[in-house]
């Protein structure tokens, strides 16, 4: 439909490709003098960041930052109780979400 | 698609079973790389029907992997459970239970949060297998020490515990597999698990309990991949816990893609390759952990030029050859062929590619509607595309318990009716539908609530000339304004 009035899906879907790419990177940059800089440091963040987008909502940058604060004090309150649950809790409350709410907490209803 | 000619599929596993033993370490496959491909294969068999043929794409097999081999492992060494094929047997029931629970919440889902539900359970199974239940599967050591299958014949016992024995035990219960999901895949709930792949709201307009199916094909899933679990740890003697790793799903994921989704021998396929190029890079050409690097790039080649996987594209081949031979041979005898030759040909044609279809399962008729008359009518309906025209002045009514056919199948650009009327239909239409909540789409507000109502004669917004408000159209313009 897009298509059809005559914008160039490729090319937009490549930009913004591209542009989380840049994002993505720029966090890395950010995050490396915090941890330790290991090759399989992406692998290690890319399903916590996976349950922050989740939690927040898609679409929703506000919602990212609200994603994040929530997974972190997940993390950390549990971890104060019993650490081996910390991972646990996480993506029991990313479920909930996702049941109760699956475009996120600040996310708008779009397509399912 | 898998042919429908009878048992030709079941024989040629059956020969693939019996002949690979014998083929394939002449290629470099080692013995455990051929037991460990049976183990995905019937791994995959589950995630093939539901990926494959109902459209499913789960993440989260691996905590079905896991939780069927955990139990199987546990039974067997913890508890001393004597019977290996029993273990599996309840391994498998077991994960058909999870497997039903953690369908009733992931199936509330659809697409895209359906994949993220199945990887956040898959992750609370992970880290729940680590830590809380540590006790009983062994934590990070898993649980060693599984015993080879043995069954007692009355007057002697097997112990298969060689490699090739092992492998007769893993290759009879493939094939044992392979035939209920032929058999599954064959009979109407297949056609209706198709249905619900290619269209799943025009699967819910005919009447279709599409959640009933869509949870059918998970739980077959789900026991399918415990049992496979179960092989596993037998086959390792040792129940490792990276079965319970996001990386068994996808390694799953992108084996079925490999080898072809919607075949059920393509996951077996995918894993033959998976397995056969981290032997060979690793073992021969002493890559090390770089292995995946060349996967990656044959992945990435694969899905780009055979998205059907090497299946699809085998069939695709086949296809091609059969058709062509079958164009050339009237147009070498009978240049001047008559209608009747022709159609006869086409006929002969049509029957070979399209062997005759399984009837979808019939839905079931509520005892209780009796409701008659027109439930949808429109009239003069038009569709713009910018400045373009694609429908005009479309009448149409849909009587109770009708079904009309608004659009030719695989045109999905036409959305005019699909979208709207097919969803309203299935709302006020004769059967039950379940998950009506699903459709809050915007479209529908624009739809007569009750028969009879009229829409709009004019649409809500009037499509604007390209040619001479350029500055309307393009990226400022937003996509909805143009739905008529």
């Amino acid at each position: 439909m897009v298509d059809a009035l005559g914008i160039d899906v490729y090319k937009v879907f490549m930009l913004v490709f591209g542009i989380g790419a840049m994002a993505t990177g720029f966090a890395g940059i950010v995050n490396a003098p915090v941890v330790s800089i290991a090759p399989d440091v992406g692998e290690a963040i890319l399903v916590q960041t996976f349950v922050v987008v989740v939690i927040g909502g898609v679409g929703s940058f506000p919602g990212a930052i609200l994603g994040g604060l929530i997974a972190g004090e997940i993390i950390s309150i549990t971890s104060m109780f019993n650490p081996g649950y910390a991972y646990v809790m996480l993506f029991v409350a990313m479920t909930l979400v996702l049941v109760l709410r699956p475009y996120g907490l600040l996310g708008t209803a779009g397509r399912e | 698609m898998i042919k429908q000619r009878a048992l030709v599929v079941e024989a040629l596993t059956a020969v693939g079973l019996v002949a690979a033993p014998f083929v394939l370490p002449g290629l470099g496959f080692t013995p455990t790389t051929i037991n460990r491909i049976l183990v995905w294969g019937m791994f995959g068999i589950g995630f093939d029907i539901l990926f494959g043929f109902t459209g499913l794409l789960s993440f989260g097999q691996s905590a079905f992997f896991g939780t069927g081999g955990m139990v199987a492992a546990y039974l067997l060494t913890v508890a001393s459970f004597p019977y290996v094929t029993a273990a599996l047997a309840l391994g498998a029931i077991a994960t058909s239970i999870v497997g039903y629970v953690v369908g009733l919440i992931a199936l509330r889902r659809t697409g895209i949060y359906f994949a993220m539900i199945t990887v956040a359970i898959a992750e609370v199974f992970f880290f729940v297998e680590f830590n809380p239940l540590s006790d009983l599967t062994g934590g990070e050591n898993g649980l060693p020490g599984v015993p080879p299958p043995a069954i007692f014949l009355g007057f002697t016992t097997i112990h298969f515990d060689s490699d090739a024995l092992l492998y007769a035990f893993l290759a009879f219960w493939y094939f044992v597999g392979m035939v209920i999901a032929l058999r599954i895949v064959r009979s109407p709930v297949g056609a209706v698990l198709r249905a619900i792949r290619d269209n799943p709201t025009r699967a819910a307009a005919v009447g279709h309990d599409v959640h009933g199916y869509k949870m059918t094909a998970f739980v077959v899933a789900a026991a399918y991949a415990g049992f496979a679990g179960g092989l596993l740890g037998l086959m390792q003697g040792f129940m490792p816990p990276d079965a319970f790793m996001f990386e068994t799903s996808g390694q799953l994921v992108m084996q079925t893609a490999i080898g072809g989704a919607g075949t059920l021998v393509g996951p077996l396929v995918g894993a033959a390759v998976w397995l056969y190029l981290s032997d060979f890079l690793q073992t021969t050409l002493h890559l090390g952990a770089a292995w995946k690097l060349v996967l990656g790039v044959i992945f990435v080649l694969l899905v780009c030029f055979l998205r059907r996987g090497l299946i699809g594209g085998i069939e695709d081949l086949y296809r091609l050859l059969t058709r062509s031979r079958k164009k050339a041979e009237p147009g070498e005898d009978a240049p001047m062929a008559g209608a009747a030759m022709q159609n006869a040909q086409k006929a002969a044609t049509a029957h070979l590619a399209c062997p005759p279809a399984i009837a979808a399962m019939p839905a079931r008729q509520r005892g209780t509607d009796r409701r008659t008359g027109p439930i949808l009518q429109a009239n003069r309906l038009t569709k713009r595309y910018g400045g373009i025209t694609a429908n005009c002045g479309i009448d149409f009514a849909v009587n109770h318990g009708e079904l009309r056919h608004y659009r030719p199948e695989r045109c999905r650009k036409n959305h005019l009716l699909q979208d709207a009327d097919l969803r309203s239909a299935a709302q006020l239409g004769p059967n039950p539908v379940r998950g009506g909540r699903h459709y809050r789409h915007e479209d529908d507000r624009r739809l007569p609530a009750r028969p009879h109502q009229e829409l709009p004669d004019q649409p809500a917004v009037q499509p604007i000339d390209c040619a001479r408000e350029p500055d309307h159209c393009g990226a400022r313009r937003p996509a909805r304004q143009v739905q008529a």
